[in-house]
């Protein structure tokens, strides 16, 4: 007869299973792997009213204080928080997938956010002041009362930070960010008129009525065009109410539509890779916009990026200084070389030789330029956090832009000598050609995967596709039979080598179950972390297969790539007192 | 026999993974969101019920403040038009003088600026200042500035005349001011200014207030000291070149500044200290990797001529000595009639805004001008830090060696040269 230890021993084990299956249901309670809108293409960020939302001061002296000398947001190193199943960004407030995502003309990318295709402000009265920003000029508002800001370019480099401002919002639009549309204009100073209701902010702060000789001191530093009128940039005031900027870190307390800390945001991460390329040193929260808009009864707010005064060769004021995008403002430990050597020490960017262009070019060059060694003015927290799968997506996009759409958009700045255009055009692609060569081979970069009814599985090579490397001796691919509900993987077969995008799926992986997986590698001598796997998921639609998860690895570990989880993607932010 | 295993490990897991059950909070029993929109929506609307205003922290409000209400810039730039505090040394020396200024920018359709100062120092030196100025006319082709300024500086130092003045014969004199006149001239060319100006001083010597020296009339005499008897008004009738091609000209790196100046002392009270000054500068900056790295050379000559049988007051010798010039020594170290000054500064950049420098200074006073020569000078070097922007140093701070043999340390608001 068993013992009373035996039957104890009995009920400890039926509990004991009880309790794993009870646990792995618990642990499911928030959903499975998969929902059935995977992958999700737009993020409803605008649903919930916002209307309780109020202005957060910013300012420039506390973003450079609080990223210099402190460290915002989690640096924690995980995925990108609001990437949908498929590793790629829904349309939200923040950004709509644009260049990246669909086939778009060259007209459309040159035209970008623009209302009208042309401008003319002949009669506009000037209304207010600039206070902020190093660009001189003054606002001005259209027939209907819409204002317009009027910037100009410094004396020394006429047609630079204007030109660089169409540029940068053509391809930032392009790229799927919010920008406010702007125009080249010409300004003809005597036929300018000051509304008598005109103010501007005098050095105290206060208000005061703009003055004529107000107007003159910006004439003064401004540059002026052999024919006596003064080009200009004439950038439309977004819609809706300002309620400050938007920081690269942490969310707004007071927008409950902003539940992913900035900081983790893939399309602010992978800012950095753009911010690279164009040498956008000024990418910092407060080049930006919040605005509330209302529709439908309820508000919300957009982000848009903003000021791209900064951008390629142009400081705005002044040629783009040696140092941007070589160096933070403060390098410590470049300081501490530097002045320890008494000078003898050289910053290597110091011994960079710039070529000799039109001033409208300022101080631009591809040949030193390097893509992971590039920084903006001081550190970013979302640039921070960037891992090789944001930067990939980033790359992915640059890849789109063509010499054609490069060109395109740099006649768009209308230099008025070809040299400006013709150098900004070709150090672009070559800056280009290196963010690609970076940054699209530092993942598996194999991708657009399809799986056809009959099993055939195709799929592209975004490096090889962009000429950023050659194509790979083989890819190894291992399928599985994947359970959505119980997130289990039973493989099936033997891993299958293949030289090309190209295989077949066996059928044993495709019978009976509603979702397969395959793990895919690729090998190549010169790309050592292609051999990084990529998990691709697949489910059965409407008699066919479709893509719902992609998961790249960003090291070997095999566990790195079972990063995602059922629950929605939501990093609790801790609400610091100096932190958002 | 068997071996009994004890019951209770067992019995105690299954109790804890009871507990742990039974523990679960019940958000995991709850209805789990059927697609992803769903889950998204339900965190935003967790969110709503939890959402604030943006509180910021102390720090960030003082950085706020300080950069919108624009405090930063108005302490670099000042107001328009308005009342600010007067915060600056009115000599060397002086010690920070604090007291309250008036400016006016809008006279004159901006054409003019009005600038009132009332400021005094711990050490009690004190100074009226007012002036009108007017530094961009007919387009940028003319200035004009008129001015009146009353000091009384009561601890200047004095250690006699000549290159072999002593350290020992230290005095200090108190000397009381008052200058009125007016300057003006032409820019023919954007960096080339010529002009001149008439002044009226007035000057008066009495005891020195610094209790650590003894004053000057226990140690020198008029025969030592001339002027320090009796001091006449002058008027002062200059006429200037200057060629300003620094850039920038606030932190220079590039170019050069040539300037020309020549005075005429007249004794309006006793025809005895009447002399004429002319006095050359030159500064040269030399850079190289994109004007990080910056040699300063800088050399001025002075030479003062009195008219024959008249004196130069010792009040009015151009010292040498102090924070610009052979930095290791005290201010006003050496005086005499005749002045030649050397100095090389090796500047490079740190960070931005920090500089680091060495520097050697040179020099020497002579009762003679033909001793003004490159023999017997006295020498100063050294090393120092300079924080500031592309266009001005707000912050020097310099360690020079040379003469004493002692260390001197100096800390100013601008740059050497």
């Amino acid at each position: 007869m068993p013992s009373d230890g035996h039957w104890l021993r009995r009920l400890a084990g039926v509990a004991l299973v009880g309790a794993g299956i009870l646990f792995c249901i618990a642990g499911h309670a928030n959903g499975p792997r998969f929902f059935p809108d995977d992958p999700l293409q737009v993020d409803r960020d605008t649903d919930l009213d916002a209307s309780g939302v109020t202005e957060i001061e910013d300012g420039n002296l506390w973003d450079f204080v609080s990223n210099t000398f402190f460290t915002p947001g989690d640096d924690s190193d995980i995925p990108a928080v609001n990437v949908n199943t498929i590793d790629e960004v829904p349309d939200s407030s923040w950004f709509v997938n644009r260049i990246g995502k669909r086939p778009v003309t060259v007209d459309e990318i040159v035209r970008g956010p623009d209302l009208v295709p042309a401008l003319s402000v002949d009669g506009w009265p000037i209304v207010q002041g600039k206070d902020t920003g190093l660009q001189p000029g003054f606002r001005i508002a259209d027939p209907t009362g819409h204002l317009y800001q009027l910037e100009f370019d410094p004396p020394s480099n006429p047609e630079m930070a204007t030109g660089a401002e169409i540029i940068g919002t053509a391809f930032y639009h392009a790229m799927g960010y919010f920008v406010v549309p702007v125009y080249l204009v010409e300004v003809d100073r005597d036929s300018l008129t000051i509304s008598p209701k005109a103010t501007i902010k005098d050095i105290t702060g206060k208000r005061r009525r703009l003055e004529k000789p107000d107007v003159d001191e910006v004439f003064r530093r401004a540059a002026r065009q052999p024919n006596g009128k003064y080009r200009a940039l004439a950038g439309r005031f977004a819609d809706g109410v300002q309620v400050g900027s938007f920081r690269y870190a942490g969310t707004r307390p007071d927008d409950p539509n902003d539940v992913f800390p900035h900081e983790h945001r893939r399309e602010l991460r992978a800012n950095r890779v753009f911010a690279a390329w164009l040498n956008h040193d000024d990418s910092r929260g407060l080049n930006s916009l919040d605005m509330l808009e209302e529709r439908d009864g309820r508000k919300f707010i957009r982000h848009y990026m903003f000021d791209f005064g900064s951008i390629m060769g142009s400081g705005t004021a002044f040629a783009q200084s040696h140092r941007a995008g070589n160096e933070y403002i403060l390098d410590w430990m470049e300081g501490v070389k530097t002045g320890a050597t008494l000078g003898i020490y050289l910053r290597p960017w110091l011994r960079v030789k710039y070529p000799d262009v039109p001033p409208a070019v300022g101080r631009f060059e591809g040949d030193y330029f390097d893509p992971e060694g590039w920084k903006p003015e001081y550190p970013n927290p979302a640039f921070r956090n960037m891992r090789p799968d944001d930067a990939f997506w980033g790359a992915r996009i640059v890849a789109k832009f063509s010499d054609d759409i490069i060109r395109a958009v740099a006649a768009k700045a209308k230099y008025s000598d070809p040299r400006a255009t013709d150098f900004i055009v070709g150090t672009l692609i070559k800056r280009r050609d290196k963010v690609l060569r970076t940054w699209l081979n530092q993942v598996n970069p194999a991708s657009d995967f399809e799986l056809g009814p009959d099993g055939t599985l195709t799929f592209g090579n975004a490096a090889v596709e962009t000429g950023a490397a050659t194509p790979p001796s083989a890819y190894t691919l291992r399928w599985s039979r994947y359970d959505n509900t119980l997130d289990r993987h039973v493989p099936v077969g033997d891993e299958v080598r293949v030289t090309g995008p190209r295989a077949s799926t066996p059928r044993e992986a495709l019978s009976g179950t509603d979702y397969v997986s395959l793990e895919i590698r690729a090998e190549h001598p010169q790309q050592p972390r292609w051999a990084r796997p990529t998990m691709v998921y697949f489910r059965r639609e409407n008699g066919g297969w479709k893509a719902v998860g992609i998961e790249r690895a960003i090291s070997t570990k095999p566990e790195s790539i079972r990063l995602r989880q059922a629950s929605p993607v939501v990093v609790p932010a801790k609400q610091k007192k100096d932190d958002r | 026999m068997h071996v009994r295993r004890t019951l209770a490990p067992d019995l105690v897991r299954t109790a804890w993974l009871a507990m742990a059950i039974v523990s679960l909070p019940a958000s995991a029993w709850a209805q789990a969101p059927q697609s992803r929109d769903e889950a998204l929506r339900k965190a935003r609307e967790e969110k709503s019920k939890q959402v604030a205003h943006y509180a910021p922290g102390t720090l960030e409000k003082y950085v706020l403040k300080l950069e919108n209400d624009k405090i930063l810039a108005r302490l670099a730039q000042g107001s328009d038009k308005g009342f600010y505090p007067y915060f600056h040394t009115i000599v060397s020396g002086s010690g920070i003088a604090v007291g309250p200024a008036y400016r006016n920018r809008l006279l004159f359709g901006r054409q003019g600026t009005l600038n009132v100062i009332l400021a005094g120092s711990l050490k009690k030196y004190w100074m009226v200042d007012g002036s009108i100025d007017f530094a961009r006319l007919a387009d940028n082709h003319a200035f004009a500035n008129v001015h009146l300024r009353r000091r009384g500086l009561p601890q200047e130092d004095f250690f006699g005349l000549g290159p072999d003045s002593t350290q020992s014969d230290f005095v200090s004199f108190h000397a009381q001011d008052t200058l009125v006149g007016a300057f003006g001239g032409l820019r023919p060319l954007p960096h080339l200014a010529i002009g001149g100006g008439v002044d009226y001083l007035d000057v008066t010597i009495g005891h020195g207030k610094d209790r650590a020296v003894p004053s000057i009339e226990e140690r020198f005499t008029e025969a030592t000291a001339p002027g320090l008897a009796r001091q006449p008004a002058f008027l002062m009738s200059q006429a200037f070149i200057d060629l300003n091609l620094r850039a920038p000209s606030g932190n220079p790196r590039t170019g050069g500044q040539y300037k020309l100046t020549y005075t005429w002392f007249s004794d309006r009270t006793f025809d005895q200290y009447a002399f004429r000054r002319l006095e050359g500068e030159v500064q040269q900056y030399f850079s190289a990797f994109n004007q990080r790295r910056v040699l300063a050379l800088r050399a001025r000559v002075l030479v003062d001529d009195p008219e024959p049988g008249q004196q130069v007051p010792f009040y009015l010798m151009d010292p040498l000595g102090g924070s610009h010039e052979l930095r290791s020594f005290r201010r006003y170290r050496f005086r005499d009639r005749n002045l030649i000054m050397l100095q090389a500064e090796y500047r490079w950049e740190i960070l931005t805004a920090l500089d680091g420098a060495l520097f050697y200074d040179t020099g020497k006073v002579e009762p003679r001008r033909a001793d003004i020569n490159f023999r017997d000078l006295e020498t100063s070097w050294g090393f120092g830090i300079r924080l500031g922007t592309n266009q001005r140093v707000v912050l020097r701070f310099d360690a020079a060696i040379g003469g004493t043999g002692k260390p001197h340390y100096l800390l100013r608001f601008n740059h050497a040269f």
